[in-house]
């Protein structure tokens, strides 16, 4: 009992130090990496709040801007989709990080992580209301809505990695575009040990096959 | 008990097989709309074949390689330019044979015989035109068969030096000039006027750029000379079959396609395509034809299958396939529409298939017909019918919506138009809803807005003099500061 209210406290901490990191990221990604500033506690906050605007993105937004077919739905494969992408990011960023010598340690980059999802997030959230009183003339205002969210939360990102990393700016540019090769890369090698586990499966069921009919 | 279960299972069994055997003995094939998420659902038939009908049962010498049907509205005659044999039959509108034509006298009294004709037209005034693939020209003729003219080569610097003259398909339009399907050439279609002299292409197609052709392309900018000689050049699509509509736009099916992105276009007086409406496939269509309500039909040759569109280009039907029974075909090359039957030759069969409209096709038809003529609100029973009928029927919840949105019901509109997942429609039925509660409201939120900014200032001017009063500041006399806090 104590444990869930000692997290519920350091949740309500980390979540301030959040807010504020949003609207100063400098002054908030510096008490991160110097002043211990470091309990995650809120960042799974935003990433089960990321994995229900995915979900609501699906099932709740307006039906004019809805182009989902309910029947077609998975919430599983939401939460493969939008979780496995923030676990790839993390693990690509962590993998180029420490071939850069950075200074970046894996706690302060999955922080930085899950806070740049945030602006997104709640812009989503704001977009879905929206969508539900608006119609097609206001098109132009819900992208807005959302390219703001998706800028916003880009410069989080990108302040956040400077900070953790210690880069340059032009460091934390490669180091992010080395990110998005790393995920290609991770990906290539995903489907490459799926394709190989299949076939030793598709090698033993054949072996299984023969001994079975073999009377 | 057991056995009785066993025996009851039995008989419902053996109704249901025999219900489904009833079913499929009728028609042999089923036939689809699309449901609103684009995916082919079953649907009752809207056309139903009647008859094959082939040279003997027409009294006349069996059809060889038949390309081409041509039906004239006003002349009420029928004309299948039956290519093997040379010969073009005439035909009543009861598809009773009349006569045929094979061979023509000129004012010399020489014989002038057709060679594999492919096409024909026949003006509302009785002059016949005649593709005469195989002697490369045209003729133009009466209906007793006595001969107008002869159109060899057209000749004109705009033609290429080693152009090969093949007309196949032609249409006419009012004025006498003719738009000219010639095989092989990928320009246009050949436009000549009255005298057969060339005027110019008309409705260059355009070059499909596909993902293959633009890498085929960097590669022919980088290999040598003799290398990148070796690489197909890409040519537009050529045309396969005509259609000239009442209103004179010259309907075009592709011939062969890369990508299916375009297998029919509208050609405009200017030759620019004005289709509002793209059919896609990876498919081919061998003809089209317009009825007098816009209804497109259009014979797909690959599938053996006949669709069905609204002026809108929304699938009303599809229905056929490839087989041997009647209502299916080897290899469809024409069709026309004749009195609201379909008639749909085959080249393979040499047949022609007869197709019937059903009630529900005709229900359909109906609400298609009011609709497409504004008329929303007469259409609202026939399409109630429809829905009746088929729950699947994408169409009908358009045509309802919209039925709704004039007579100004806007939430029966919205409903109609999410069953039909048409957003477009349904936002502008939400806009003049919520426009309707918003002027509903108006004056009770403008009260309440105003009776909130009284109150508002009202307070204000009563905490001032408390303030005043008291030397105190902001809300002190609610929110009294904490002593002693942190």
């Amino acid at each position: 009992m104590s444990n869930i209210k000692r997290y519920f406290r350091e949740a309500a901490n980390g979540a301030k130090h959040c807010v504020k990191t949003m609207f100063h990221p400098n002054v908030g990604f510096d008490a991160m990496k110097w002043e211990k500033q470091d309990n995650i506690a809120f960042c799974f906050v935003i990433l089960a709040l990321f994995f229900f605007v995915n979900i609501a993105d699906q099932v709740v937004t307006g039906f004019i801007f809805n182009t989902y077919n309910p029947d077609r739905i998975s919430v599983p494969s939401i939460f493969l989709i939008s979780m496995g992408g923030v676990a790839l990011f993390f693990i690509a960023n962590w993998s180029v990080s420490s071939l850069q010598f950075t200074e970046g340690k894996t706690k302060e980059i999955f922080m930085v992580t899950c806070y740049s999802l945030l602006p997104y997030t709640v812009f989503e959230f704001i977009y879905i209301a929206v969508t539900n009183f608006s119609n097609n003339d206001m098109i132009a205002f819900m992208t807005a809505i959302r390219i703001i969210g998706l800028a916003w939360s880009f410069i989080i990102l990108l302040v956040g990695m400077l900070y953790t990393h210690q880069l340059s700016f032009g460091g934390t540019i490669l180091n992010l575009i080395l990110t998005v090769v790393g995920i290609l890369i991770i990906l290539f090698l995903i489907l490459l040990g799926y394709t190989l586990v299949q076939q030793i499966y598709v090698f033993f069921y054949t072996i299984f096959n023969e001994m079975a009919f073999r009377k | 008990m057991k056995l009785k279960k066993i025996l009851v299972m039995m008989v419902t069994m053996l109704l249901c097989m025999s219900v489904s055997v009833f079913a499929s003995s009728e028609v042999p094939y089923q036939t689809y709309t699309l449901d609103k998420w684009g995916n082919a659902t079953p649907s009752p038939n809207g056309y139903v074949p009647q008859r094959s009908i082939g040279g003997a049962q027409l009294g006349c010498k069996d059809f060889s390689g038949a390309q081409d049907l041509f039906y004239s509205e006003t002349l009420k005659l029928v004309l299948v330019t039956d290519t093997g044999n040379s010969r073009i039959v005439v035909l009543n509108d009861n598809f009773e044979f009349q006569y045929e034509l094979t061979s023509f006298t000129n004012d010399k009294n020489e014989e002038i015989t057709l060679n594999k004709p492919e096409g024909a037209y026949l003006l509302d005034d009785g002059t016949l035109y005649i593709c005469d693939t195989g002697n490369q020209r045209i003729i133009s003729c009466t209906l007793d068969g006595k001969l107008n003219s002869v159109l060899s080569t057209p000749e004109s610097e705009l033609l290429d030096e080693n152009f090969v003259y093949r007309p196949s398909k032609l249409v006419v339009d009012e004025d006498n000039r003719m738009y000219i399907i010639s095989k092989g050439t990928y320009q246009g279609l050949i436009y000549l006027d009255t005298n057969g002299e060339f005027i110019r292409y008309f409705g260059a197609n355009k070059v499909e750029m596909t993902f293959r052709r633009r890498m085929l392309k960097i590669w022919k900018s980088i290999l040598p000379e003799k290398a990148a000689a070796s690489i197909q050049s890409f040519n537009p699509i050529e045309y396969g079959n005509l259609y000239m509509s009442n209103d004179g736009y010259v309907f075009a099916t592709a011939a062969g396609s890369e990508d299916g992105s375009s297998l029919m276009t509208k050609l405009n007086p200017l030759g620019i395509d004005v289709l509002p409406f793209k059919i896609k496939g990876q498919s081919l269509f061998s003809d089209v034809s317009i009825d007098k309500n816009g209804i497109i039909t259009c014979l797909d040759t690959t599938y053996g299958l006949i669709f069905q569109y609204d002026g809108n280009g929304k699938l009303m039907f599809s229905f056929g396939g490839i087989g041997s029974q009647v209502g299916l075909f080897q290899k469809a090359v024409s069709l026309i529409e004749v009195n609201n039957n379909l008639y749909v030759l085959d080249s393979e069969k040499n047949t022609i298939t007869e197709f019937t409209l059903t009630q529900f096709g005709e229900m359909v038809k109906d609400a298609i017909v009011l609709y497409d003529e504004g008329k929303y609100e007469e259409s609202i029973k026939p399409w109630e019918k429809v829905s009746s009928h088929n729950a699947n029927y994408l169409l009908s919840y358009i045509g309802l919506g919209k039925a709704y949105y004039q007579l100004k019901d806007y939430d029966t509109a919205m409903y109609y138009f999410k069953l039909a997942n048409d957003r477009a429609d349904y936002s502008d039925a939400f806009r003049e809803a919520s426009l309707i509660a918003i002027r509903a409201s108006f004056t009770t939120v403008a009260l309440i807005l105003i009776a909130l900014a009284i109150v508002i200032i009202v307070l204000s001017i009563v905490v001032k003099k408390y303030n005043k009063k008291h030397g105190t500041k902001g809300l002190e006399m609610i929110f009294k500061k904490k002593r002693g806090g942190k």
